[in-house]
Formats: structure tokens, C-alpha cells, sequence
């Protein structure tokens, strides 16, 4: 009986010999590029002396991580993190999908190419432009104090060290950034559906919007789980360009703006110390590895088939 | 399957696990061949030229060939980060860039101690620096690095577009501190209500860059010795020379004197504001004879610079020579260190370029620069650039004044002394965070209620453990002194 | 059917107004490139700048061996990148869509592993360095991190999951035809829309990249097009932090990296169109759905 299954077994392997084949070149490189460089993981707990070596370095107990949680501002930053990258998740998930269905009505090649290339502008431009862009906005003498406020007869308002503003302001620049790239990938998705399932769903008389909400949003679900775990697997990291160089830097608006990856920028520009750097990566995937599992589990309990592993 | 690829996993693991020390090269070559690191704000086009240049140079008289590593300033960083840390990479001679010291480089193995190298093969750096300020890269009594021969003492400045100075008549020649600038501000932001005041050096700005008064800000100003010649460490954000100082600038900002963007406008320095006629005046830190430069960066050309407070002699050597742990040859290395305080050609080609083909000498004995393929030319950063010429600009006795103003300056009786905080880095982390959220905010009067917030920031100082922090720094400064 | 053109008119000015939101910024960008330095300090950012100047771009021009060459090396660079990361994403999503392969779990889980955890800066530098020697070497610029990213194996395996019917496999399969010629002659074909994606996904990595270069690189002849830009802002940000050690050089002013802007971004405004037949022609396929 044991011998049969083994047999079958190694049936099964034979199989997919050429399927393994395939995937040779990406498992390697993986294994290059991801797997090997993870031994220096070990750097997050050694006191380093690259004189002796990263293996030889003495250990260091936890000591490298000491200063994430150090002080209040460990709160401040945990927090911020973890607020925004919800709210970027909510927003990006439901304005990207919203647009992705948009474009799918666009039958006019010419406009879809300008809608979906003017969409991904954004996109291309770095963030270091994109803070000049801001700043022709928020500055002193910018757009808004010079032309908005006074139209509408409200004061100018110092942008840079006002910290309430920031909550939308970071948002939306983030949206305004990823909404063409992300909606790219649900449209790929859309257009590949099978589009005789809309053709009798027209036949039965069904209106746009039911079109829209009993099939297309249905169809898309494992796209948009997908791309939801994805996402959550780095709720501990934040863009340092939309964190750093959009608030350009200022240090007023820091309660609203700091995050782990801002924080340790900052306490690590005087010193070159590549362990406690290294710690700080390790905690933010530690973090973002429980709380997809987490959340994998979950999804496996709702509908098995979406889930991520 | 599962543990198949387990096995490759640590099959792979252990080939890092040849991540050891670093290797020594096998020393069989017969000519070696040291790797000098340079910085420059862009590379200069005939860099190979140079290179073999100075390789024969080398080659003749300390016998070891020569790899020029030119590196953008920008990059130069990134690049010290990496190269110091692979053990397969041969970096011999570095110019490093120490924002904050040699300390954590010394702590995590990455630089070798010169202290005996220096007493074999320095003999022409320690006769240019002199006793005191070779003690400048101090590191537990060793020496791990060498200092070039520059403005190494401290000391604010201010500098004016002359033809505003001029118009008015103004007469800044009794400018000595900070207060002493209200009524010259107020007189040009009469005179031109369209343009700001003042800016300043950097785009991420404290308006004190390195002191005040004369206090020794011990590297980083938390925890500071108020008075230079007392070791006695105290909080400068406390004191109340820095609340006086604070509400002054405070002043300046509600007569809208200081440019409003000024903590924000990445793109923009101070002495550009100036050169594009946005600001009448920035503040930077101090050059003696220097015109050359700030005339430059000025939109009619002429610069007024009036040097504030006093000059202090401290441990802020940036820019120093080292040798890295992965250098292959350290006793040529030193070698050619010492070539940079003594070979006027090594010291120009490095400066200057090549003479004839990137620089030449007019009448005056000034060096003149021929087209641009030589992009910064500039003598701070080599050794010693008292042996070749001025540059065209400055003044003939350029390096005396220099010497003269270091030789003036008063030395802090921490002169050499660095604080090693590999034990308090969380402190240090928490307080740089909290010194980002308030202190250029209030040294350039943006908080409306100065009292309040600096008792804010002080609270948050505390809060983050800076007297932890300073407690450390005292300790380790009474065995600094003792030792001395 | 006057309902049906109500939520068109509807979408359309969605995307007009939301275009309009990714576009103006950019105009501003290419009018600020175009203004007088001084004008753009004094007046800030305008659409209708007093003095317009193409000093800027004069600039670039003297400059424009290093950019033609830098240029060059982006378009390599991206080309080969791309075409060999499509490659091995696809092979290596191909076999994980089927669910019945031994081992996919363990294979996906490690896969996906990847996305959270590296080996961070310093490490992986030795290894490309120290054995497989990336230095200064234009492979540098493909390699490292960019080739084969788990979350576009994810993307691809999740299209042939989802948008390819099993039937027209298994009936392959019956017909005797192997794994990998029902892969390139039923299955690629069919993917048109993922491919697309990723082959914009890919390239743009490989174009937007510097970092690579910041690393790998100290020869600036092997410089790309970002390598150039982002050497240039951060020489800037050094001098500026780190005042008294300024330099009588005048660096490049806030017109020539807005030009330098513009001119890393229209490339691929230009070769965008080309791209967007894959979208089209997917469309086509699926036929309207209106």
C-alpha cells in the first residue's frame, strides 16, 4: 500500500518534469538574489567588527533593536504606519478597481491609450520631483496661497508646519501616484474575462450597474485579494520618497508624518551602523509576515481557493 | 520537495558563511598597486590622465602604483557605507566623509590605526599639522585618522551681497554677534521690501551650524560644553544665552527679514536665493579669505562676510584621511597620505588637475584654471594646499591667514575628544528625532510662542534620555581629560 | 438607451477630470523647465511664466554626450531586462497556476516569502560583488533585484488561475501535445492582457531604476539616465547639508533638474502607445461589454 502512493507519487513528479523545468531559471534566481543574502540576516543580532567578520562578530543579544521602541516616538511611528498604509490599502483598492471598470467601457483606442497614459504620469515622475511639484503647490508663494486661498478669501496657511493637513495630504498624493499603476493590473484582469457571460447578462436584461456589481466586482474578488494581502505583507514599510521628500523634510509636521522607516532614516544618518538598520528591517518583516499569516488564515477559512499559500 | 529546497537553502547559507574576515591579498604582485579614493562635485573629464599621472608619481617615489577612485560627493556616502563593509574590496587611501566622527567607523572594525604608520611614513604630515591638530581623530589614544590643513577652527559668518551694503552706505565692520545684525537687517528690508533679509547655507538649516559663543557643542550640541575650557557637560538647548538668541531670531522672522520658506525649499541653498536676488544675505560657517568663493555665489559678484562670535578650535574634523581595514597595503597607503602634505604635484594634480592641459600660473603667481574639463578646483580636501599655488581670487598670503586664524582660535579643552555612543544608540536615535522636530523651527523664529515651545523641546530631550546621554559623555570625558 | 449614454458621459468625465489630475502637474513640470532661473525663484512655479529660457536645456546639451550615453544604456538596459524577466516570471507562474503540481504550495510559500524578508543592503552587495563579480559590470544594472519580482509571479500565476479556461489545456494535453508547447502555443497567446501588464511593470522597473547603479556602479560611463539625474540632486543635497565644505562650482539649478525630469519621463510617454495595442487588442477580444 505505502509502496503504491510512493509509486504514484513519484508518477505525479515524472509528470511535471518539464514544469520543473520551466521553473528552473526563476527558483535560481530567487535562491541568488533572495535566499542567500537572508544568512546576513544574522547581522540584526551581532555587535559587528568587520574586522572579524559578519559570522565571528560577537552576538548582541536584541540590543540592535533597542531603539525602535526606545521612546514615545516608538508609538507615534507604529502608529503612523500603520494608519496610513490602511488607509492607502481602502483608498487605492477601491479607486483603482472603480477606474480599472471606467476604462473598460472605453472602446476608442486612442482615448483609452491617452486616459490609462496620462494615468500612469504620476507613476514615472520620482518622488524628488514630485516634492518640487508640492512644494510649487504648498510653498510660501505657491498656487495655493497665491491664487486658491485668496480666491475663496480664506489666509494662506503655512502648509509645512501644520500637521492636521497632512493626514489627507499624504493620502492623496499616494492615490494621485499609484492609481494608473494599479489600475492597470485590475484592467488586465477585466479585459481578460470571458465576455459571453456579459453578452447573456445583457440578453436577461441586466442594467450597467448590475453588470458591474453582480459580475465584474465578483469576477475581480481574487484579483482584489490578491493585491489586499500583498499589500498587508508590508504594513511595516512606508515609501521614504511620499514620507521624506514630499513633507520636504520639516520637522514641525514630524506627528504626523514620522514613520519606522523616516525614524530610523533619521537616527541613522550620524551614524553608520549597519545592524541596527538591519534590525529594522528585520522587524518590520517579522511584523508583516504575522499579520499575513494572520490574515492568509483567515481568508483560507472564508474562501479557500483565494488564498495567498 | 519541502526538504530539498531546505537543503539548497543551507547549501547556500554556508557560501556566505565564507562572509569572514577580511582577506588579505596575496601579496605576490611585484609593483603594488594602492587604491586611492577622491571626491569631487563632478568628475573631472581627464580623470585617467590624471591617474597615470600621478601612478608614475607614485610609482617613483614610494613604489606603488596608483588606481584613482573618483567619486561624485553625492555617491561618495553611499559608496563608503558599502566598500567598508566587503571584505573584497580594496579601498587604500579614503578622504571619508565623518558626519559625526570616526567613532562608529573605529567601533565596527572598519579603519585601521595609523598611530604607528604615522611615527614611520608621516613624518611631513605630522610636521604640517602639529601636535594639536593631528590629535583631531583621536579615537582611545590612537590615531585613526588624519586631518587636512584647511579652516580647521570653527566660526559663524554672515555674507552680504555688497551692492546692497553699498547703496546704503552701511557700515558692517562692527559686526560681532548675532545682535549686532537687527539694525543692518532692518535697514535693507526698509531699503528693499521685495526681497527677504537673509537665508542661510544649507537647505536643512540650523542657523547655528557649529557654535555659539564659543561653547564646544561636542560633535552633535547634545550635551555641550558652554564654556570651552571648562570640561563641564551641560544642555545648550537649556541655557539662556540660547533663549535670548531664539527670541532674537524670533524677532527677525515677524519683521519678515528671514526668507519663509526657508526650512522647507529643498531645492534652493541660501547662496543661491542670494545669487538669484531672492535674499540680500545668508549665513554659512567661516573661511578666512574665502571672497573667491562667496564673490561667486553673489548676484553682483562683490560679497561682504562679517565672521560672528568667536573662533573655537573643536573636534568637527569631517573630511580626514584614513586607511580602511580592507586596504591591502597599509604602509604604502600611509606612503601616499604623506605625498599629499608634500608633493606639490601629487597635491595640484589632485587639486587642480594637470598643470598646462587643466591649469596654469599667470603672472601674479595665481593659479588660473583652462577650460572647464577640471570642474571644483579646490584645496581643502587633499593634505596640504599651502604648497602650490593661490587660487586666482584669492589672496597671496591665503594659507597665513588661514594658519593664523586655526593658530588664533581657542582650543576646547575637548580638542580630540570623541564621545563613542555605540552604548547609547537608542538615546541618540530618540534625540535626533526630537532635535528634527524643533530645533531649526526655532532658531529660525517659526514657533510664535519661543518660551513654550523650547520648554517643549527641552521636556522632549529629557524625555528621549539626554540626560542618560549626557551623563555618558561627561564620564567619558573626565577620563579623556585625566588621560591628557 | 438614453440610459446607457448617461453613466458613459458619466465615465468619461471621470477620466477626463481624473487625467487631467495626472497632467496638469506634468505641463507645470515642462513650463518650469522652460522658465528663467531667476523668474522661477522670485515668482515661484506659473503656468504662465514672465521669461521663458531654454538655458536649461542648453545646459543638457553641453552635457549631452554623458545623457546620449546614459541614454543608451537605460534603452539596453530596459530592453534586455525586461524581455529576459518576462520570460523567467512567466515560466515560473506558468506551472504554479496548476494546482495539481507537487511541491506548488512549498514553491509558493517560498515565493512569496521573498516580498517580506531580504538579506537587506549590505549583504547582498557582498555577494553580487564578491562572487559574481557586479561591479562596474552593465549587468549590474539587470541583475540585482529587478530580473524576477515575486509579486509579478504572483500577478501571472493569479491571470493563468483565473482568465484560462482548464478545458482548453486538458483537451490539449488529451491530444498528446507537451507542457511546454501547450504553454507557448495555446496558453501565451491567450495572455495578451498579463502580458502587457508586465511587460509595462518590468520595463518601467528597469527604466525608473537607480539604485543599482548607485551601488554596483563607480564608472559613470555605465551610468544610465536615472544614475545621472539622481547623481547630480544628491551632490545638491550633499553640499547643502554640509555647509563649509561648499564648492565654487555652480551646481545644476532647479530649471535644469526639472529639464532632466522631463527628459527621464518622455521616453516612455512616447513608447506607452506602442504598448497599449496589448490592452486594445485584449479588449477586442473580450469583445464589449457595454
Amino acid at each position: 500500500m505505502a509502496d503504491g502512493t510512493t509509486k504514484t507519487r513519484k508518477k505525479q513528479w515524472w509528470r511535471y518534469r518539464w514544469m520543473y523545468l520551466m521553473m528552473l531559471p526563476g527558483i535560481i534566481y530567487l535562491i541568488i538574489n533572495n535566499y542567500i543574502p537572508m544568512a546576513g540576516l544574522i547581522i540584526a543580532f551581532k555587535k559587528i567588527d568587520f574586522r572579524k567578520g559578519i559570522l565571528q562578530s560577537p552576538w548582541n543579544g536584541l540590543n540592535n533593536f533597542k531603539y525602535l521602541f526606545a521612546t514615545k516616538d516608538a508609538f507615534i511611528i507604529t502608529r503612523n504606519t500603520i494608519l496610513y498604509n490602511l488607509a492607502f490599502i481602502v483608498l487605492i483598492t477601491v479607486t483603482s478597481v472603480a477606474v480599472a471598470i471606467m476604462l473598460a467601457e472605453i472602446n476608442n483606442k486612442l482615448a483609452l491609450s491617452l486616459f490609462q497614459g496620462s494615468l500612469l504620469i504620476p507613476y514615472i515622475v520620482s518622488y524628488v520631483v514630485v516634492s518640487y511639484l508640492g512644494f510649487a503647490f504648498m510653498g510660501s508663494s505657491g498656487f495655493l496661497n497665491k491664487t486658491v486661498l485668496p480666491a475663496l478669501g480664506l489666509d494662506p496657511v503655512n502648509w509645512y508646519l501644520e500637521t492636521g493637513p497632512w493626514i489627507f495630504i499624504l493620502p492623496l498624493v499616494n492615490n494621485w501616484k499609484n492609481i494608473g499603476y494599479a489600475s492597470v493590473i485590475y484592467m488586465a484582469t477585466i479585459v481578460g474575462f470571458d465576455s459571453s457571460i456579459y453578452e447573456a447578462a445583457s440578453i436577461d436584461g441586466a442594467s450597467y450597474w448590475q453588470k458591474v456589481t453582480r459580475l465584474t466586482i465578483p469576477l475581480l474578488k481574487p484579483t482584489i485579494i490578491t493585491m489586499v494581502m500583498l499589500s498587508i505583507g508590508r504594513i511595516f514599510y512606508s515609501d521614504f520618497g511620499l514620507f521624506y521628500q514630499v513633507p520636504q523634510n520639516s520637522g514641525a509636521i514630524l506627528a504626523t508624518t514620522n514613520v519606522i522607516d523616516t525614524y530610523v532614516y533619521r537616527g541613522l544618518l550620524e551614524r553608520s551602523d549597519v545592524a541596527m538598520s538591519s534590525a529594522a528591517g528585520f522587524y518590520q518583516a517579522i511584523v508583516g509576515f504575522i499579520v499575513v499569516f494572520a490574515a492568509n488564515k483567515l481568508v483560507q477559512k472564508i474562501s479557500p481557493e483565494d488564498a495567498l499559500f | 520537495m519541502k526538504k530539498r529546497v531546505l537543503s539548497t537553502i543551507l547549501a547556500a547559507a554556508l557560501t556566505v558563511a565564507s562572509m569572514t574576515g577580511f582577506a588579505v591579498p596575496a601579496q605576490a604582485e611585484e609593483v603594488p598597486n594602492i587604491v586611492v579614493v577622491y571626491a569631487w562635485n563632478e568628475l573631472p573629464a581627464n580623470l585617467d590622465a590624471i591617474e597615470s599621472r600621478l601612478s608614475e608619481i607614485a610609482e617613483e617615489k614610494i613604489g606603488a602604483t596608483v588606481t584613482l577612485q573618483g567619486f561624485t560627493y553625492g555617491n561618495l556616502m553611499q559608496q563608503m557605507s558599502l566598500a567598508l563593509a566587503s571584505p573584497s574590496e580594496q579601498w587604500d587611501c579614503l578622504p571619508g566623509m565623518f558626519r559625526s566622527g570616526l567613532a562608529g567607523y573605529v567601533a565596527q572594525g572598519q579603519l585601521n590605526d595609523m598611530t604607528d604608520l604615522l611615527e614611520e611614513y608621516g613624518q611631513d604630515v605630522k610636521a604640517t599639522l602639529g601636535d594639536t591638530l593631528l590629535k583631531g581623530s583621536v579615537c582611545n589614544g590612537r590615531i585613526y585618522g588624519v586631518t587636512m590643513l584647511r579652516n580647521n577652527a570653527s566660526q559663524e559668518c554672515i555674507v552680504f551681497d555688497k551692492q546692497y551694503i553699498d547703496e546704503l552706505g552701511l557700515d558692517v565692520s562692527g559686526v560681532a554677534d548675532y545682535a549686532d545684525l537687527t539694525d543692518i537687517f532692518a535697514a535693507l528690508h526698509e531699503a528693499h521690501p521685495d526681497r527677504y533679509v537673509t537665508g542661510s547655507s544649507g537647505t536643512k538649516p540650523t542657523l547655528l551650524i557649529n557654535t555659539f559663543n564659543g561653547h564646544d557643542p561636542l560633535s552633535n550640541n547634545l550635551g555641550v560644553l558652554m564654556d570651552a575650557s571648562v570640561p563641564e557637560v551641560s544642555n545648550f538647548f537649556e541655557s539662556d544665552s540660547y533663549r535670548e538668541f531664539l527670541h532674537l531670531t524670533r524677532s527677525w522672522n515677524e519683521a519678515g527679514y528671514i526668507y519663509p520658506d526657508i526650512l522647507t525649499d529643498e531645492g534652493n541653498s541660501g547662496a543661491n536665493l542670494m545669487k538669484n536676488g531672492l535674499c540680500m544675505s545668508y549665513f554659512t560657517s567661516y573661511t578666512p579669505d574665502n571672497y573667491a568663493e562667496y564673490n561667486a555665489l553673489s548676484q553682483s559678484g562683490e560679497t561682504v562676510v562679517c565672521p560672528l562670535n568667536s573662533t573655537i578650535l573643536m573636534t568637527a574634523q569631517t573630511w580626514t584621511w584614513t586607511i580602511p581595514t580592507n586596504s591591502a597595503y597599509p604602509d604604502k597607503a600611509m606612503q601616499f597620505i604623506n605625498l599629499c602634505y608634500s608633493d606639490p604635484e601629487v597635491i595640484s594634480l589632485l587639486c587642480y588637475g594637470i598643470e598646462g592641459e587643466n591649469w596654469e600660473v599667470d603672472e601674479d603667481g595665481f593659479a588660473v584654471a583652462i577650460g572647464s574639463d577640471y570642474p571644483d578646483q579646490k584645496t581643502w580636501e587633499i593634505g596640504n594646499g599651502s604648497l602650490i599655488p593661490v587660487q586666482k581670487g584669492g589672496q597671496a598670503d591665503h594659507w597665513d591667514q588661514i594658519k593664523a586664524w586655526n593658530n588664533a582660535a581657542t582650543p576646547s579643552v575637548a580638542f580630540g575628544f570623541l564621545f563613542d555612543s555605540a552604548d547609547y544608540a537608542a538615546e541618540e536615535t530618540a534625540l535626533a528625532s526630537v532635535v528634527a522636530q524643533y530645533r531649526s523651527l526655532l532658531e529660525w523664529g517659526f514657533a510664535s510662542d519661543v518660551d513654550a515651545k523650547l520648554d517643549e523641546f527641552n521636556e522632549a530631550l529629557y524625555a528621549a534620555g539626554l540626560q542618560t546621554y549626557m551623563d555618558a559623555k561627561q564620564e567619558q570625558l573626565n577620563a579623556f581629560v585625566a588621560a591628557e | 438607451m438614453k440610459k446607457l449614454k448617461a453613466y458613459k458621459v458619466i465615465i468619461l468625465i471621470c477620466l477626463i477630470l481624473l487625467s487631467l489630475a495626472a497632467v496638469v502637474p506634468f505641463i507645470l513640470l515642462v513650463i518650469s523647465s522652460l522658465t528663467e532661473e531667476a523668474t522661477l525663484m522670485r515668482n515661484g512655479y506659473s503656468f504662465f511664466p514672465e521669461v521663458w529660457s531654454t538655458a536649461a536645456y542648453a545646459y543638457l546639451f553641453e552635457h549631452s554626450s554623458q545623457i546620449f550615453r546614459a541614454y543608451g544604456i537605460s534603452i539596453f538596459v530596459t530592453v534586455v531586462g525586461t524581455a529576459a524577466g518576462l520570460l523567467i516570471t512567466l515560466l515560473l507562474a506558468y506551472p504554479l497556476a496548476d494546482p495539481e503540481m507537487p511541491g506548488r504550495k512549498v514553491i509558493n510559500f517560498l515565493l512569496f516569502f521573498t516580498m517580506l524578508f531580504n538579506g537587506g543592503l549590505v549583504p547582498t552587495y557582498i555577494m553580487y560583488t564578491s562572487y559574481f563579480g557586479m561591479k562596474n559590470n552593465i549587468l549590474s544594472l539587470i541583475i540585482p533585484n529587478l530580473l524576477v519580482k515575486a509579486f509579478y509571479v504572483i500577478l501571472a500565476r493569479s491571470y493563468f488561475q483565473n482568465s484560462i479556461p482548464k478545458e482548453i489545456m486538458e483537451s490539449a494535453r488529451i491530444d498528446g501535445a507537451g507542457e511546454i508547447r501547450i504553454f507557448k502555443d495555446i496558453v501565451f497567446p491567450l495572455s495578451k492582457p498579463i502580458v502587457t501588464t508586465l511587460l509595462l511593470f518590468i520595463g518601467l522597473g528597469y527604466w525608473n531604476d537607480w539604485n543599482n547603479g548607485l551601488v554596483y556602479l563607480t564608472d559613470p560611463k555605465l551610468y544610465s539616465i536615472q544614475n545621472v539625474l539622481n547623481d547630480m540632486i544628491r551632490s545638491i543635497q550633499f553640499l547643502s547639508t554640509n555647509s563649509g565644505v561648499i564648492s565654487t562650482t555652480t551646481l545644476p539649478s532647479n530649471g535644469v533638474r526639472m529639464a532632466i525630469a522631463v527628459v527621464c519621463t518622455l521616453p516612455v510617454l512616447i513608447a506607452y502607445p506602442f504598448l497599449q495595442k496589448g490592452f486594445v487588442k485584449g479588449i477586442v477580444m473580450g469583445g464589449v461589454k457595454g
